[in-house]
């Protein structure tokens, strides 16, 4: 009897399992993975839970979020695993590795669909996705760089707060009357393992990390030089630069001037720091250089065809003039629609965020910023900082980095 | 059938097998989780595999040869070396004072027994976190006090000069309560008669202590300092989170530099497993002349 009991009851709970089983085949589900683990990534999480709600297909998006080193460890062996996610957001300066491996997807059949208007993307940040026949992404956000200041420090050592410095002798000249070490406060920011502040002083003499190939090393040319020794002059000489720094300091409140990017506005907002935003200036007669991040829809070569074409759906009701305006406000980003643009013409700081994207280019597309950054720029900062030759240092340090971008690009 | 297949059970379940079906779980749980990886990274060594894992070359010993002519191995392991030889020493006698102070089970002691294994229980992580934030010059309160004793706000994690004795100073306030629990233990076994005959004969604390709790002590003390010599070898997210290697690679540690090596781009598995595989091969033998003399000593005592 017991038995007879006990078959009965395997029966019925095998056939519930089945059952929700087979309810569950008729939504789909895709699974999306990207490393926005900041305020933004909330932003993005209510998006994606709208689109959840609201589409007419039965696709639910399953979001998981983890800081981007993590994603770098994660993704390649998913993808060789066949494990990999429906779809990712990578972000420009990861892509290269990933292209080499061939482990994104064609999808320059997304611009052909019917629905989408090609046009009204920015050309420039269509073009920053694409590594010679491959349109690795389609966009979902472009950052870049900007010079943010204090309006409030300025006001206090006798600055006009409306007139940010229009050259870097100007960042010299304002950064020595915003510091006070006794207050611990500081008029500008050369951090040792970030390659940006250091990257557009190099733009600002006219210098960069490679010639236009992106293949050969520069880092030791005359324009560097005159770059390192600016910096050298500001950190060491002036002592107008905190020796260390974090996220924190950005928003301390006691840096008259900065580089970053968009990302810090909502942390400058909540600490109410009364700041103004441009886009970062260079010396008299060099042009204005400007880098530019995009970041893209990306869809893993193991995606099914059916579920790419469910992913397309997604990506074009992100990129639809409300989504990108309501990002664009929420997260500080400048619009890259030009539907979208037209909603913030009278919106100073959207407007100074979006001047670079008319003249900034992906920097060191083929290999990336950061490998030839952490081995060759970071320590030669640090070097030079210390006390070290400048010129002997660069010498040293491009011999180092082209060893690098030799290796990448084998 | 069932003749054999209840001989079998027998024989598994026999006193003297029986043992062995206890430790199987934790058995297969070292095979699959640190023999295979071990044997993995030795064949991994010998490639040019990436994170992609798309057709690895063999390449021979070069990944070995590359790590010798690597000047960074060697600041590395003079590091790690560094680190090792600071910290295992001076938390073993900080936590052997304090074991020998607290090891009576009075109220106070056990109070402040939990106080000192606090930080063991907490994340390294977060701790790393706390103090960078405690050390930073611009929002940190250790340098606004230094400061106003001598007018200067200094930068401590990024000084060369500091980064190193920062990083030794968090992993021993870390780590010693973790030791003195141990020892605290090992005291509360030797035998209280000791103690007393040798109150009698007139030895005082200090007597006491070197004459009967530390040769007694000796085979906690070889545990523990084997366990905090290999744990220190394979130092990591201490300086992963505070330093993360830096100023100048002064606080690079072996472990640190092969994370670095195999999970940033260009992503070179092989190089970082020839390398891990390499500080496998110090610590082993440094390990085991370790034990070799400890127990040597243990012996002519007992």
């Amino acid at each position: 009897m017991k038995k007879v009991f006990a078959i009965i009851l395997t029966l019925a709970i095998m056939t519930t399992v089945f059952a929700s089983c087979a309810v569950a085949e008729e939504k789909v589900t895709l699974t999306f993975w990207n490393g926005f683990t900041s305020t933004d990534g909330d932003v993005l999480k209510e998006i994606v839970q709208r689109y959840n709600e609201t589409n007419d297909k039965g696709v639910t998006i399953e979001m998981d979020v983890m800081p981007w080193d993590t994603f770098n460890e994660k993704l390649p062996a998913a993808i060789a695993a066949n494990q990999a996610p429906d779809f990712v957001l990578c972000s420009t300066g990861y892509y290269p590795s990933y292209v080499k491996a061939g482990s994104f997807q064609d999808t320059s059949d997304y611009y052909e669909r019917p629905t989408v208007n090609k046009d009204d993307f920015d050309a420039n940040v269509v073009e920053g996705l694409r590594y010679d026949d491959l349109i690795v992404g389609i966009p979902m956000q472009l950052v870049s760089h900007y010079l943010f200041w204090d309006k409030d420090l300025f006001a206090a050592a006798g600055l006009d707060p409306e007139q940010p410095p229009t050259s870097f002798d100007e960042i010299k000249e304002f950064a020595a009357k915003l510091t006070n070490p006794s207050q611990n406060q500081y008029g500008w920011l050369i951090p040792v393992d970030s390659n940006v502040v250091a990257q557009y002083t190099m733009f600002a003499f006219g210098g960069n990390y490679t010639d236009e190939t992106g293949t050969v090393s520069m880092l030791n040319s005359p324009e560097n030089v005159a770059a390192f020794e600016w910096m050298y002059d500001v950190y060491a000489n002036m002592k107008a630069s905190p020796t260390d720094s974090d996220d924190n300091t950005y928003i301390s409140g006691q840096l008259g001037m900065f580089i970053n990017g968009p990302w810090i506005i909502n942390g400058l907002r909540d600490n109410e720091i009364n700041f103004g935003v441009t886009s970062v200036p260079a010396q008299p007669g060099q042009e204005k250089q400007a880098t530019i991040i995009p970041v893209g829809f990306s869809i893993p070569k193991t995606t099914s065809p059916e579920h790419k074409e469910l992913v397309y759906d997604f990506v074009e009701y992100w990129n639809s003039a409300e989504i990108c305006t309501e990002w664009t406000q929420r997260c500080g980003t400048p619009a890259y629609l030009k539907s979208a643009q037209e909603n913030f013409k009278d919106d100073p700081i959207t407007l100074a965020l979006s001047e670079p994207l008319s003249y900034g280019t992906v920097a060191l597309k083929k290999t990336g910023v950061s490998p030839v950054a952490r081995e060759s720029l970071y320590p030669a900062l640090e070097e030079v900082f210390a006390g070290a030759d400048i010129q002997t240092t660069l010498d040293k340090y491009n011999e180092v980095a082209q060893g690098v971008l030799d290796s990448l690009l084998k | 059938m069932i003749a054999a297949k209840s001989s079998f059970l027998k024989k598994a379940f026999d006193k003297d097998r029986v043992g062995y079906l206890f430790i199987l779980p934790s058995c297969l749980i070292i095979l699959v989780f640190s023999i295979l990886p071990l044997l993995a990274s030795f064949i991994i060594g010998l490639t040019d595999l990436d994170i992609f894992l798309a057709t690895p070359n063999f390449v021979g010993l070069s990944n070995f040869q590359r790590s010798f002519a690597d000047a960074r191995v060697w600041n590395a392991f003079a590091n790690t070396f560094s680190y090792v030889l600071l910290t295992v020493p001076i938390q073993l006698i900080i936590a052997l004072v304090l074991a020998y102070w607290l090891y009576r089970p009075t109220w106070f002691n056990k109070m402040c027994r939990s106080v000192f294994y606090a930080p063991v229980l907490c994340s390294f992580t977060a701790i790393g976190i706390m103090f960078n934030l405690l050390l930073n010059s611009t929002v940190g309160y250790i340098p606004y006090v230094i400061s106003l004793f001598t007018g200067r706000v200094d930068a401590l994690l990024s000084d060369v000069r500091y980064a190193m004795p920062i990083i030794v100073f968090i992993s021993i306030w870390k780590s010693f309560g973790k030791t003195m629990i141990i020892l605290v233990a090992g005291i509360s076994d030797i035998p209280a008669t000791l103690y007393e005959a040798s109150a009698i004969d007139g030895a005082n604390r200090t007597r006491q202590f070197f004459h009967i709790t530390l040769p007694n002590l000796l085979p906690t003390i070889n545990f523990t300092l084997l366990t905090s010599l290999i744990g220190a070898f394979q130092v990591f997210d201490v300086v992963y989170v505070t330093t993360g290697g830096g100023p100048l690679n002064s606080t690079e540690t072996m472990v640190q530099y092969i994370y670095y090596r195999g999970f940033s781009m260009p992503y070179e598995l092989g190089y970082a497993s020839s390398m891990a595989v390499e500080l496998f091969f110090v610590i082993a033998v440094l390990v085991l002349a370790f034990k070799c003399i400890l127990e040597r000593k243990i012996k002519n005592i007992y």
